[in-house]
């Protein structure tokens, strides 16, 4: 019934795309709240459960705020004697790995985009095709091998062994290359190098300048796989030496009746890091959003 | 400075494309030389064979008298100046222009004493510190002028740089360029598709076509003695008018149903056109030789009879068309001519100077 009224101005709306976007009505407010809600819902539940004792899970009704009991299971958690592992050790292992990894992803993925967008060497096509080629092998099917791999490296239990293999991504050299195609005039290349750039400051000095807004779009896909990966670390590292992730899992698995606020406690802190960098790099992305509107 | 010398440069792109092809020229030390032709003659291939680019399949490049084939870009001490202007995007105007300085090491002061010079000398103080985005056409391409400027290179290499502008700016940037180089003297290889472009602002010009150099000489030369048919038709605006047609044996030439007696003055400036009687020529008429014939005193009997197409009155000239002997005629004719679409005309031929071209070969029958 109500939908009537404001479906005929959305139509004649249509004709002006300006005012389509300005005149978003009620409804799809609705959807949206809709939406996002359904999307924090798993977070809050984290968190509401991360904030009470382990009894209260079963509780009947089900609890719904959030309780008092947060910084203590957070007290709890960097406790290694309750959870059996250094959680605190394994936040410091993820920020590294992912941080390396992604630093090593964007930067080189770059280099190879540009090599392999602005560059003339024989093979060009041939390599880039190779490139893409891998990203349609499955991750599983390299597991056993790359294990065997680090086992020869001497590099298992330690966290060289989750980083040397994310070290540069197929995805991100291809991502890069298509930017810098459209992005890099190749007058531009051609200016610097006259203006007297070598191959290497011509990719310092005009390409990475130019890349930063998918570059910050990458870094951000990067680091949240690389937090987030949880099978290649837990084939190589153990309880002693894990990333947050695999410390999670086994705060899962240690005792017989599973410590469901301690877990969520765990999931809880083990996504902070992971917003943070979101709303730092996320910035980013707009700005470089907003610079390309700023030139169009 | 210095001068800049080819011999025998040739280059063909992988997958066959001859774009240059026997190309010898020397660019004297100072000299402004405008290199002309149409698109995809290959004027941006040897531009960019001297920056060092791209490489040459075969021949030399000579910057200062030395062989630069091997040397990079970067120890060639030559600027450009791109179409594009190619400016980075994310440095000011004064980070733009003292790029290349600093990548070569010259010191603080020096770099800003010579950016302030420049700036100056292009009306961009006040531009120093914007992006280029911010800038209009116009002070984007003063950027990259100014970016090649305050590097005192030995030669400077301008790819098309005013063709992004409109009409009036670039007669104002033409100008503007020409009193720079007279106070710079700087080596200067100029790239256009543009004949006006290239006859106003060049020492000398360079006329390429497929690759393959057609002719080298001072504007007022290529203008008065073209070389083969390709220069006669591609200088000068509106074009030279180029009939196919007989050469008798008593020396005339016959358009449509007229024959036109060929004066000795002629013919003593093109002996070897008696060598061409009873055979086929190609003439050459400039539109500024016909002439309304009511303006003429002396015509006597060098008349064309033509019907005017469209006239087209530029206040100074008249500019009229018609068809002539199969091609589309123009003339250039005195502002009081009373010529008009549709009506009748007589024209004076100035046959002394007619041009004469093989039919064959397309070269200029001197
Ligand atoms: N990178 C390239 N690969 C293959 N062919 C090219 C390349 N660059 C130019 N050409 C060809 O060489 C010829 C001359 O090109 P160019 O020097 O750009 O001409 P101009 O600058 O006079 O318009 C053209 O036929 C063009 O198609
Ligand atoms: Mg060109």
């Amino acid at each position: 019934m109500t939908s009537i009224p404001y479906a005929i101005p959305r139509r004649r709306a249509r004709h002006a795309v300006a005012r389509r976007f300005e005149a978003a009505g009620p409804l799809t407010y609705l959807f949206l709240i809709l939406v996002v809600l359904g999307s924090i819902f798993p977070l809050y539940w984290s968190l509401v459960v991360a904030s009470h004792t382990n009894a209260a899970v079963y509780a009947y009704p089900p609890k719904l705020l959030p309780g008092g009991n947060l910084f203590h299971n957070i007290h709890r958690l960097f406790n290694a004697g309750i959870v059996n592992v250094d959680f605190a050790k394994a936040l410091a292992n993820s920020a590294i790995v992912s941080t390396v990894v992604t630093v090593s992803v964007v930067f080189f993925s770059a280099l190879a985009g540009f090599a392999f967008a602005k560059l003339d060497f024989r093979g060009r096509k041939l390599l880039f095709v190779l490139v893409l080629a891998t990203l349609f092998v499955p991750v599983q099917l390299g597991l056993i091998p790359l294990y065997i791999e680090m086992k020869h490296f001497g590099w298992l239990d330690n966290i060289k062994a989750v980083i040397a293999p994310n070290l540069v991504t197929a995805f991100g050299v291809f991502l890069m290359r298509q930017y810098i195609v459209g992005a890099v005039p190749s007058e531009l290349v051609a200016a610097a190098r006259v203006d007297g750039c070598n191959t290497w400051r011509v990719f310092w000095h005009v390409v990475m300048p130019a890349v930063r807004p998918i570059a910050a779009v990458l870094g951000l896909l990067t680091f949240m796989m690389s937090w987030n990966d949880y099978l290649w670390p837990y084939i190589v590292l153990n309880a002693r030496n894990p990333t947050v992730q695999v410390a999670v899992s086994d705060i899962a698995t240690v005792a017989y009746v599973p410590d469901y606020s301690l877990i969520l406690t765990g999931c809880f802190v083990s996504i902070l890091p992971l917003l943070a960098v979101f709303l730092l790099l996320g910035r980013q992305i707009i700005g470089g959003i907003m610079q390309g509107a700023i030139k169009g | 400075m210095a001068a800049i010398e080819y011999r025998g440069l040739r280059k063909v792109f992988p997958g066959g494309a001859v774009a240059v092809e026997g190309f010898d020229l020397t660019i004297a030390d100072g000299e402004f030389l405008v290199l002309v032709g149409p698109s995809g003659s290959g004027k941006t291939t040897v531009l960019r064979i001297t920056a060092g680019l791209e490489e040459a399949t075969d021949g030399d490049v000579l910057i200062g008298g030395e062989v630069v084939n091997d040397v990079p870009p970067m120890d060639r001490d030559i600027a450009m100046v791109f179409q594009s202007y190619a400016l980075y995007p994310h440095m000011t105007v004064e980070a733009n222009m003292s790029f290349g300085l600093r990548l070569h090491k010259v010191p603080k002061d020096v770099i800003k004493e010579r950016v302030a010079s420049a700036a100056q000398m292009l009306g961009l103080q006040d531009l120093l510190h914007r992006k280029p985005a911010q800038l209009s056409g116009g002070q984007r391409q003063r950027v990259a002028m100014g970016r090649a400027i305050v590097r005192e290179p030995a030669a400077f290499l301008m790819d098309e740089p005013l063709s992004n502008l409109d009409a009036k700016l670039r007669v104002e940037m033409r100008a503007y360029l020409a009193d720079l180089h007279q106070k710079l003297e700087t080596t200067t290889l100029y790239v256009t598709h543009d004949q006006t472009e290239a006859m106003t602002m060049g020492d000398r010009v360079a006329v390429m076509r497929d690759g393959v150099l057609q002719q080298v000489d001072t504007p007022q030369a290529l203008y008065d003695r073209p070389a083969n048919l390709f220069v006669a038709g591609f200088i000068g605006s509106p074009a030279m008018n180029l009939v196919r047609t007989r050469l008798t044996d008593a020396l005339a030439v016959t358009l449509g149903p007229t024959t036109l007696d060929l004066p000795e003055a002629l013919l003593a400036k093109r002996p070897s056109l008696r060598g061409h009687a009873g055979g086929e020529v190609v003439v050459g008429i400039r539109p500024e030789d016909l002439e309304d014939a009511a303006f003429v005193p002396s015509a006597n009997g060098s008349v064309l009879d033509v019907e005017i197409s469209r006239a087209e009155p530029l206040g100074a000239e008249v500019i009229a068309h018609f068809p002539l002997d199969g091609i589309a005629g123009t003339a250039r004719l005195n502002p009081r001519s009373t010529a008009a679409t549709g009506k009748h005309l007589l024209l004076a031929v100035a046959t002394d100077r007619l041009h004469f071209f093989d039919p064959d070969s397309g070269a200029a029958i001197y």
